[in-house]
């Protein structure tokens, strides 16, 4: 036996590093297994946005409102800098049906307590002077900002570590022992790991492990590339996407590439990022002729003084998309089976609220798990502490 | 869109006798370069802006490669300048950029002789304007004739600082010192194995004697410490050092008045490409580092991608073509032309003897680890993001020396360059603070463009 511990965290990304920090501030045992290094798949690969103007209202928006409020101190939390920064995001609406989906969008964010306003072509140019072409109106949410991916996981994991987190890097789990209706151990290629809680955060591998404890989990790789721009002064910070690529994606629409005009400035570096695609490729890591090209396109058709610029490198990575949106917590299977899987695109901007959510769970061994609830009691405790400083949203 | 049954990625030694050896067994032939000539950066020629009226009377740095570029025009081989390989998408087409317009080039097979950089090591003051690469300086002079300062010291390690010294006294340059970091001591004992490389030695000896005659001091076992000067170089520091490189803090500094310094420390195999083909790479200290992994006759793990020259390990020009012809009669094969085996023979066997001498010179110039060790916490390594040697140890020792991991916490090697300049550095670094040997773990991940490329450009590509 390699070693006991109280709970085994699959997958050692963004979030089974945020739920083994957070595990382990409760006092349990914790040990993460990743099967090659720590945050190698999506967490790499993250834009870093955390973006509430984006998000579906319901379940996604009430888990990025409470996430987003947990960003400003988690440097702190952490004793790591994590580069957090707000610089606010809008989505611009490029024609009459992305204006009616903005309006509607943007009035259902607003009912559920987020801080987005719709506001006309004068303003979203005023907030980004590089904006050409047609721009009807946009959704605006000041508290969007960004963070820095790899710092975000590095800092949960090492975080983790000094709390007495084990972090097992190339170390594959082969198989999980059930008996009795609850999980006994993991097997790993280090050797046995006796555990009485494991939690699936194994991003788009997700399944597989799911497999293990007889249960099926609907997690597929969705590919998305990007590509870096350099680094230039005097470009606006503001973040800008558009509306026709979100509609698609929240029609859960699966055509083609789904490439997205999407511009992130990096303010540290001075970089651009661009977005983005939504692919099904299976678990091809590749960027594509078309992907970047595309990209490209928009971008330049969006902002063209863009295109002047260097493109210095483009990668693609695997986000762990679930038709359902995030699962986390208790699912079907045996007991001491948690999931904390399917956060698609969004891995860095909600592991705060879903490490803390699954461990307050597993603290109580599987009691009073539910989600929703969760959500509704974290948002009023928001509202209150913004009402006792005398802020609105 | 561009095709050919062989298309060669550089026209350098390599490129250009791979593309001739390819031609002259009846392949269709395409060479992709980067540069407006062909020669590469060893027929480096001069810009097309200059009018030669009597070509017989320029340098012989100039003609050496005539013959060659002569022979590859004659044979019907196409030569595209100016066009830059960013990424291949397809095993048998490459994504390029001519003069800004977006296209592709399609082989059945391909030879990557993309050559090699010259290894920077940072220290102190090594971002002052007027510090370059000794390459760089020959580049001035040969390509647009221009001297790049009045007092130049050239430093660093490596059988290329000579022929530069040459090329920039035969310029009319005024060259203050020279100091080579390794000492000749242990150069004796490997007499028996330069016998027989008369060509070679001969060429070194031309060298050795063009500084002498210009009385310029050479000192061995030196090494630069510290490039002065608030706006630009004023005074360059020098320090003897030891068989690792270290400096001997014991011995005394000696600075010397200059506005250049010429510094570098031998060549880093330029192999971008090859990864982008999705060949794989193996670490050969001795050769300059990361290499595709390759066999006898330059086949990599890729079969229809080939390698050559100094893109394959550091072994100097005439390893180079040697090399070049045998992947391109390899090529060839591959196509399924008859080619003789005497002749396969033969361009092997040369490209053994070739390579055991620049095996030779590789050994005699080692990378010492005290060029690392000597790097002070305050000294830049990552120039265009400005990430120090101090906070990549620090990351090193708090991250693990996976250096993918320090880039994504750094931010080092993000920048304009991605990593082509500090890769090797911080490998080494990394290395160094975790106890390991450089290449025990991988390099920067590639990710295309391999050079950037503008977005109005890379918004051409069809789908």
């Amino acid at each position: 036996m390699l070693m006991a511990v109280d709970v085994a965290i699959v997958g050692g990304g963004v979030i089974g590093c945020s739920v083994a920090h957070y595990l382990s501030a409760t006092g349990a045992r914790v040990a993460v297994v990743e099967r090659t290094q720590i945050g190698r798949g999506a967490s790499a690969a993250n834009s870093g946005v955390i973006s509430l103007a984006t998000k579906k209202p319901g379940l996604a928006l009430d888990l990025a409102l409470v996430s987003q409020q947990m960003f400003p101190t988690l440097s702190a939390e952490l004793g790591y800098d994590v580069e957090y920064l707000v610089d606010g995001g809008m989505i611009i609406a490029q024609s009459e049906t992305q204006a009616r989906f903005l309006d509607e969008l943007v009035a259902a964010q607003r009912s559920d307590g987020a801080g987005i306003a719709m506001i006309d072509a004068a303003q979203a140019i005023a907030l980004n002077p590089l904006l050409a072409g047609r721009v009807l109106s946009a959704s605006h949410c000041p508290t969007d900002a960004q963070a820095n991916p790899f710092r975000v996981t590095q800092g949960f994991a090492r975080s983790a570590e000094k709390l007495g987190a084990a972090i097992l890097h190339d170390t594959a789990v082969e198989a999980i022992d059930v008996s009795g209706g609850r999980v006994r151990s993991v097997h790993t290629s280090r050797g046995e790991i006796r555990t009485r809680w494991i939690v699936n955060a194994a991003g788009a591998h997700a399944n597989e492990v799911g497999k293990m404890v007889g249960v099926e989990h609907d997690v597929v790789p969705r590919r998305g590339q990007l590509v870096i721009l350099e680094a230039t002064d005097d470009l606006p910070n503001i973040r800008v996407s558009s509306a026709g690529a979100l509609l698609a994606k929240h029609q859960g629409s699966t055509q083609s590439i789904n490439a997205a005009f999407a511009y992130t400035r990096k303010p540290l570096s001075g970089t651009v990022m661009l977005g983005g695609t939504n692919e099904f490729a299976g678990f091809d890591t590749a960027t594509t002729k078309t992907g970047i090209g595309e990209i490209c396109r928009l971008a330049v058709s969006a902002m063209p003084y863009l295109g002047q610029l260097h493109a210095l490198r483009s990668w693609a990575g695997l986000r762990p998309y679930s038709p359902q949106g995030p699962q986390l917590g208790l699912t079907q299977g045996p007991a001491g089976y948690a999931v904390a899987i399917g956060h698609g695109g969004d891995g860095v901007a909600l592991a705060p609220v879903t490490g803390r959510y699954v461990a307050e769970v597993i603290a109580a061994d599987g009691k009073d798990a539910d989600l929703k609830q969760y959500l509704a009691r974290e948002k009023a405790r928001l509202a209150a502490n913004a009402g006792q400083r005398g802020v609105t949203a | 869109m561009l095709a050919a049954d062989v298309v060669v990625i550089g026209a350098g030694p390599a490129g250009l006798s791979a593309a001739l050896a390819a031609r002259r067994s009846g392949a269709s032939v395409l060479v992709l370069d980067e540069y407006p000539e062909p020669g590469g950066q060893f027929y480096k020629q001069l810009s097309s802006g200059f009018q030669v009226s009597a070509r017989s009377r320029l340098d012989p740095d100039y003609t050496k490669g005539d013959a060659l570029v002569g022979a590859v025009r004659a044979a019907g081989v196409e030569l595209s300048h100016e066009t830059l390989v960013w990424a291949s998408f397809d095993a048998n087409e490459l994504a390029i950029v001519r003069r800004a317009e977006s296209g592709t080039a399609r082989a059945k097979c391909i030879v990557v002789a993309t050559g090699a950089y010259e290894r920077t090591i940072p220290f102190k003051g090594w971002d002052i304007p007027g510090v370059m690469t000794p390459g760089a300086a020959q580049t001035l002079v040969k390509h647009q004739r221009v001297v790049a300062g009045s007092r130049i010291v050239l430093a660093g390690s490596g059988p290329f600082l000579l022929p530069v010294a040459k090329s920039l006294l035969g310029a009319g340059a005024n060259i203050v010192a020279i100091a080579e970091a390794t000492r000749p001591e242990s150069w004796a004992s490997h007499a028996f194995r330069m016998w027989g490389h008369w060509d070679r030695l001969r060429e070194a000896w031309s060298y050795r004697r063009a500084i002498a005659a210009a009385g310029i001091g050479l000192r061995f076992g030196e090494r630069v410490v510290e490039a002065r000067g608030r706006d630009a170089l004023e005074r360059v520091v020098l320090q003897a050092c030891d068989a690792h490189g270290d400096i001997r803090t014991d011995a005394p500094a000696r600075e010397i008045e200059a506005d250049t310094l010429c510094v570098a420390y031998g060549f880093v195999p330029s192999v971008q490409v090859a990864r982008a083909l999705g060949c794989e790479l193996t670490y050969d200290a001795l050769r300059g580092g990361w290499i595709p992994r390759h066999d006898v006759l330059m086949q990599t793990s890729r079969e229809h991608v080939f390698v050559a020259g100094e893109a394959a390990g550091i072994g100097g020009a005439y390893a180079a073509m040697a090399e070049g012809t045998l992947a391109g009669l390899s090529a060839a094969r591959k196509l399924g032309l008859a080619v003789r085996a005497s002749e396969l023979d033969a361009a092997a066997r040369e490209r053994v003897h070739r390579r055991r001498f620049g095996d030779l010179v590789n050994e005699l110039f080692a990378v010492k680890p005290g060029y690392y060790r000597a790097i002070e916490d305050a000294t830049l390594v990552c120039r265009c993001e400005e990430i120090s040697a101090g906070t990549l140890r620090a990351a090193i020792a708090a991250w693990g020396w996976d250096v993918n991991c320090i880039k994504g916490v750094t931010r080092c090697g993000m920048g304009y360059c991605q990593g082509r300049i500090c890769g090797s550095t911080v490998e080494h670094l990394a290395a160094q603070v975790a106890g390991h040997a450089p290449g025990d773990r991988d390099g920067f991940n590639m990710r295309p463009p391999i050079k950037p490329v503008t977005v109005s450009t890379l918004a051409q590509l069809d789908s």
